[in-house]
């Protein structure tokens, strides 16, 4: 099945305003999960720099989305998701591999991996209910558990870069999503000066000051 | 009708006394007083010679009152080495900054200032707050003039030629702007840039106290260019080899980060005590060993492209301010990479010219 991409940032906004997801809520998120990240030093052992990140999206699209009343949290198992019973989506915050937001390739998840992880392309999958009989109970249980398709906002954050689609998962394998049905690009300031994302980065030309001669 | 604060700014910024200017102009040292004082406005004849002998456009003295920061709220880190003459320049050039400044803020949007009062901290636990809330987290901030700009702080060049007077920090109203000398080691200017920002966050509309603020504007400095929890994780160094390639990453100068690390007790006095016997061996302290790329301002930059796209040069601003052009050049030496536009279209003749410099 072909992947609906949506890269072009007024495409991707769109699709992201009939999903009911604010494109702030979640590019806040990512600042903060940079900030958290840059927070780290050497010290630190060698995953938490990738794990603060992680946390503060987490967190950070939580404090934004709950109080709308829209979105409520959920942590089946330790899965930690923001769930929006109207629309009847969930949303689950995973890292994402080197080819997170570019159209060159793929991505893969990273670390999330688990009875969840597969539960949720089998509930992706089988939206009507009718799940293949060979599924163990164990599996059925946490199927059960997901009330809604899930989405997965795929997270690539490194010190100089942030790149973040959300994503709807289509195929797993070893564990690892593979394949996608859709993916829409969270813009950045590169193609949409609306946007602000990279705080961090002020060297020459990273940081962007914006200036604009005012309409005259 | 002649305009008594215009008169004072012009005359400090030619750096003439009120005696050498009556001198030039041919009258009595008093009557210049006068003129400042608004006792006495001077007649037809003596304001044009006064316009020659300043080489500011009549117009200017006719203009409305003029902001002139106030020097209470001026520190100078090296006050004590300056001349009244040189700090006198030196803030009169902040009165020629607030008209660009006014001009800028009616032609283009900006980042709004975002600053926070940070006065009841310490100047470490300011610089670790300041660092949170710009979300820098603990990395080297690879460019302060850019940063500063984002968080809607103006800068401005020093262009004095004088080393005595290194940079200095005004609020006026709620715009926070600084003042660089340009004339620097990429290192020194960064320095400078971090210590002005401590003033503006710690010393906000209350007059800096001398030696004290000071210090706290160099800690604040020292802990906003060099997180304490980063350096933590170096670990000791006992070298000037290892401080180089640690200055190098933290873009500080060789001596400010061998004191950071000394402060900070992860360097022992007697190695401490040696490395900067060896710093200065080496004459790391008259010049900076692998000195960085100097920074230059983004918004000078994209302002004099956008006005050179339509057509408009330094000349044109220097017009519609009533100052003269190489004032508003002085104010953005060292700002920006390119030649300045002029109405015709080239860089500045004369003696502008030869002040320009591609920075690379």
């Amino acid at each position: 099945m072909p992947v609906a991409v949506y890269d072009r940032p007024s495409d991707a906004r769109r699709r992201l305003a009939d999903l009911g997801v604010s494109v702030e809520a979640i590019i806040n998120s990512l600042q903060a999960g940079q900030v958290a990240r840059t927070s780290c030093t050497e010290n630190d052992p060698p995953f938490i720099p990738g794990t603060e990140a992680w946390r503060f999206v987490v967190r950070t699209l939580r404090d934004q989305l709950l109080p709308t009343g829209a979105w409520r949290k959920a942590d089946p198992a330790n899965f930690s998701l923001v769930i929006n019973d109207k629309r009847k989506i969930s949303i689950v915050v995973a890292s994402g591999d080197a080819f997170t937001r570019r159209l060159d390739d793929s991505p893969k998840t990273k670390h999330l991996k688990g009875l969840f992880t597969e539960a949720l392309v089998i509930r992706n999958k089988y939206i009507g209910g009718l799940f293949p009989e060979t599924l163990s109970e164990e599996l059925r249980i946490a199927v059960a558990v997901l009330e809604y398709p899930t989405w997965i906002l795929l997270i690539n954050i490194t010190d100089d870069d942030v790149r973040a689609e959300l994503s709807y998962p289509d195929e797993i394998k070893d564990g690892q999503i593979v394949s996608w049905k859709e993916r829409i690009f969270i813009p950045d300031t590169a193609d949409d000066p609306g946007a602000i994302i990279n705080p961090v980065k002020d060297t020459d030309p990273d940081i962007d000051v914006p200036v604009r001669r005012k309409a005259s | 009708m002649f305009n008594k604060t215009r008169l004072a700014v012009a005359r400090q910024r030619v750096s003439l006394t009120k005696t050498e200017l009556a001198r030039k102009v041919g009258v009595e040292p008093r009557a210049i007083s006068g003129f400042e004082a608004g006792q006495y406005v001077p007649s037809e004849v003596t304001i044009d010679r006064i316009s020659r002998a300043l080489q500011y456009p009549r117009e200017f003295f006719m203009a409305d009152d003029i902001d002139i920061p106030n020097a209470d709220g001026v520190s100078f880190r090296s006050l004590t080495r300056m001349t009244s003459k040189q700090r006198d320049a030196a803030i009169a050039a902040g009165a020629i900054a607030f008209l660009l400044s006014d001009w800028l803020e009616s032609e283009f949007d900006l980042p709004v200032p975002d600053l926070p009062d940070l006065r009841e901290d310490s100047p470490e636990t300011a610089a670790l707050s300041l660092r949170h809330y710009w979300g820098i987290g603990e990395r080297p901030i690879k460019n302060m003039i850019h940063l500063l700009e984002l968080k809607g702080i103006r800068v401005f060049s020093l262009a004095e030629n004088a080393v005595e007077v290194d940079a200095y920090s005004v609020w006026r109203g709620e715009r926070p702007c600084i003042f660089l000398n340009t004339g620097k080691s990429a290192e020194r200017r960064r320095f400078d840039a971090a210590h002005e920002l401590g003033h503006l966050v710690l010393h906000k509309h209350a007059a800096p106290s001398g030696i004290d603020a000071e210090k706290d504007a160099n800690a604040f400095a020292s802990a906003f260019l060099m997180p304490a929890a980063s350096l933590k994780a170096i670990g000791r160094v006992v070298s000037v080899d290892y401080l180089i390639a640690e200055k190098q990453k933290w873009c500080v100068s060789v001596a400010a980060m061998a004191y950071r690390l000394h402060s900070l007790r992860l360097m022992s006095d007697w190695n401490y005590h040696m490395l900067c016997v060896d710093i200065s061996k080496r004459g790391y302290r008259k010049k900076e060993p692998f000195e960085a790329k100097s920074e230059i301002s983004q918004v000078w930059q994209k302002v004099f492209a956008n006005m050179r796209s339509s057509g408009q040069g330094i000349q044109f601003l220097a017009d519609k301010l009533l100052v003269p052009a190489d004032e508003l050049v002085k104010l953005v030496f060292g700002l920006v990479t390119v030649g300045l536009p002029s109405t015709s279209g080239d860089l500045i003749g004369g003696q502008s010219r030869a002040a320009l410099r591609l920075v690379k």
